[in-house]
């Protein structure tokens, strides 16, 4: 490429560019770290979530479970077993046909024209969203061993 | 050739053709010229012009002297707390987004993070590490300047900015540590709020005042929650800007190297001073008797005929290059902790159930170690607050202008023992404490929780 004049000699010392494209090769060797770092937690990821997610399914199924035979049972019999005036909830049929967002959605704002009330404390009741939820996982750890209950709506009438 | 000129033909200079290559179309668009307005010329004026046509890079000085690039120089302590400050401010809006400040909620969205949000257990470990590591830097940085004799005129104002940042960052960290709502965080706070009631006459009002009744619980999160997302931040952003500003129009890299003048340290020569000398006997009533060299007259002026070294350099590149490296590499020291380290969490929060020991967090617990020996009134309220002042009012305490450590040992032998008798305590509570508050050996069992 043709220059009308030469190239201006450098004007700062050699030592100082040295020294700076030292710390840009560890701005380099840092940036690789936080790539390296991030990938690590990615893929370590699912693993501690399943462990957290059953760590958690353990302790709310013990609590859910409190939480049922205090508030729940008098009318859904103990351990949900039926024989009060409400629905079986330990039966196959009732577990199979619904979901966990179902079943909170029931416990939580409860079921018009039945006794059931509604338990979240937002629509007036007592049970924090935490609790309703454990709730929700307690009946969810029957599901495994429930037995068939084909009249589970009508509870001990049916039987 | 004026300043457009330069950029108009897009040519650097010496250049005569016109080159077709791609990046240097982008570099010759209208768009590209209107954001970076000159080009990037290897000369000492291209380079001042990095900095003055960025907004950025006012922050800095253009030229700085050379031993500002060396890390001994500062450690760069202040920097990297402000860095740290950053990465807490984008992993709290990111923790922001999934959680409420509700006894009912809040231990399930701390659960949550572990089970059900991408990367949130990692966002709340970064967090977490960063906290503790900006309490850590910035008071490392404190005693940094403490030794440096940084606090001396004219500094002495942001010493006291730097003091109530230190507070405003522990303030942080101790309002941060109660929103998990687990076991943890509740008594450690109980224990932590537990010592404003020991302040003689107001005590009762300004615990209702902070934790919102009787005992920790929903009024004290939700306050808690809005002085740690909304009003530090508010204030810690203030003082910082005010802070810095501070450091720059301080001279930024200028130091005192003698009593009764004010010179920069590169610059410094003996002409520089014969000229300052009749100034300061003309005017020595001018700012209380110290009379600044800079301020009385344009450096310049005295200084042109003799300038025999240059001992600065650029910012641009030299300081920022280092400055982003350094950010990186605290982004990745905190980014290993929290991948390495978990931030704990116990179980639920229960007013009930007293765990064993009940700790305040680690920079606490030196006072609390103070408080099992002394009276509550004597450890808890008047050695803190006694101490708060001294800090504060330090640099109009210490009146000794020199900032050579030979010149002012009382200072720093008085400040080392308090130093270490704060560590001291610290590392005894933190370290040999164990249930019921009873002397244990570390090596037998450890009740860190970080």
């Amino acid at each position: 490429m043709p220059r009308d004049r030469p190239e201006p000699p450098p004007f700062e010392p050699e030592w100082l560019e040295r020294s700076l494209n030292r710390y840009l090769a560890w701005g380099l060797v840092f940036m690789v770290l936080l790539l390296v770092g991030f990938v690590a937690y990615r893929v370590r990821e699912p693993g501690l979530r399943r462990s957290a997610t059953r760590a958690q399914t353990t302790s709310y199924t013990d609590i859910g479970h409190q939480t049922f035979s205090a508030s729940c049972s008098q009318c859904h019999g103990k351990d949900a077993s039926g024989g009060g005036s409400a629905p079986t909830l330990n039966s196959s049929q009732f577990l199979k046909s619904t979901t966990d967002a179902q079943i909170f959605s029931l416990v939580a704002g409860g079921v018009s024209g039945t006794e059931m009330p509604a338990w979240s404390l937002d629509y007036g009741g007592t049970f924090t969203d935490e609790q309703v939820r454990q709730v929700v996982t307690y009946l969810r750890s029957l599901e495994p061993r429930a037995p068939s209950v084909p009249g589970w709506r009508q509870s001990d009438k049916a039987k | 050739m004026t300043d457009v000129d330069v950029d108009r033909d897009g040519l650097e200079p010496g250049r005569t053709s016109v080159d077709h290559g791609i990046t240097a179309r982008i570099k010759r668009s209208d768009a590209f010229r209107s954001i970076f307005r000159h080009a990037q010329l290897d000369t000492p004026r291209g380079r001042a012009l990095q900095s003055f046509s960025n907004f950025f890079l006012h922050l800095y000085p253009v030229k700085i002297p050379k031993r500002v690039l060396r890390n001994r120089y500062s450690y760069r302590l202040g920097f990297i707390a402000a860095v740290l400050f950053g990465i807490l401010l984008v992993t709290g809006i990111y923790l922001m987004f999934v959680y409420t400040p509700s006894v009912g909620s809040a231990y399930g969205d701390m659960q949550r993070l572990k089970t059900g949000v991408g990367f949130g257990q990692l966002i709340r470990n970064i967090h977490r590490w960063a906290a503790h590591l900006m309490v850590l830097v910035v008071f490392l940085h404190l005693v940094r300047v403490f030794y440096a004799g940084a606090y001396k005129a004219p500094r002495e104002f942001n010493w006291v900015i730097g003091v109530m940042l230190l507070l405003l960052t522990l303030a942080f960290s101790f309002t941060g540590y109660l929103l998990p709502w687990d076991q943890l965080s509740y008594w450690a706070v109980t224990v932590g709020t537990g010592l404003v009631h020991y302040i003689p006459l107001l005590g009762g009002k300004t615990q209702d005042l902070l934790i919102g009744g009787p005992q920790v619980g929903q009024n004290t999160l939700l306050r808690f929650y809005a002085l740690h997302v909304a009003v530090l931040p508010m204030f810690l952003v203030l003082m910082l800007a005010v802070h810095i500003w501070r450091v720059r129009k301080d001279g930024f890299a200028v130091q005192r190297t003698s009593v009764g003048a004010f010179a920069e340290e590169a610059t410094e020569r003996p002409a520089a001073a014969a000229a300052a000398a009749p100034m300061a006997q003309a005017a020595p009533d001018l700012y209380g008797g110290r009379v600044r060299l800079l301020g009385v007259v344009d450096r310049e002026s005295i200084t042109e005929a003799a300038r025999p070294v240059d001992d600065t350099v650029f910012t641009w590149p030299h300081l920022l290059v280092r400055h982003v490296v350094v950010a990186l590499g605290t982004s990745a020291i905190v980014l290993g902790l929290a991948v390495a380290f978990s931030a704990p969490l116990r179980g639920l929060a229960n007013p009930n159930v007293t765990p064993e020991p009940a700790k305040a967090p680690w920079y606490f617990a030196g006072l609390q170690e103070l408080l099992s020996r002394f009276d509550p009134l004597v450890a808890g309220i008047l050695i803190p607050t006694g101490a708060v002042l001294v800090f504060l009012l330090l640099p109009y305490i210490d009146r000794n202008p020199d900032t050579r450590a030979s010149h002012r040992k009382v200072a720093i032998l008085l400040f080392s023992v308090l130093l270490a008798i704060a560590v001291g305590l610290t590392i005894i509570g933190v370290f040999f404490r164990g249930p019921g508050w009873k002397f244990i050996a570390p090596w037998t069992h450890s009740y860190i929780e970080l």
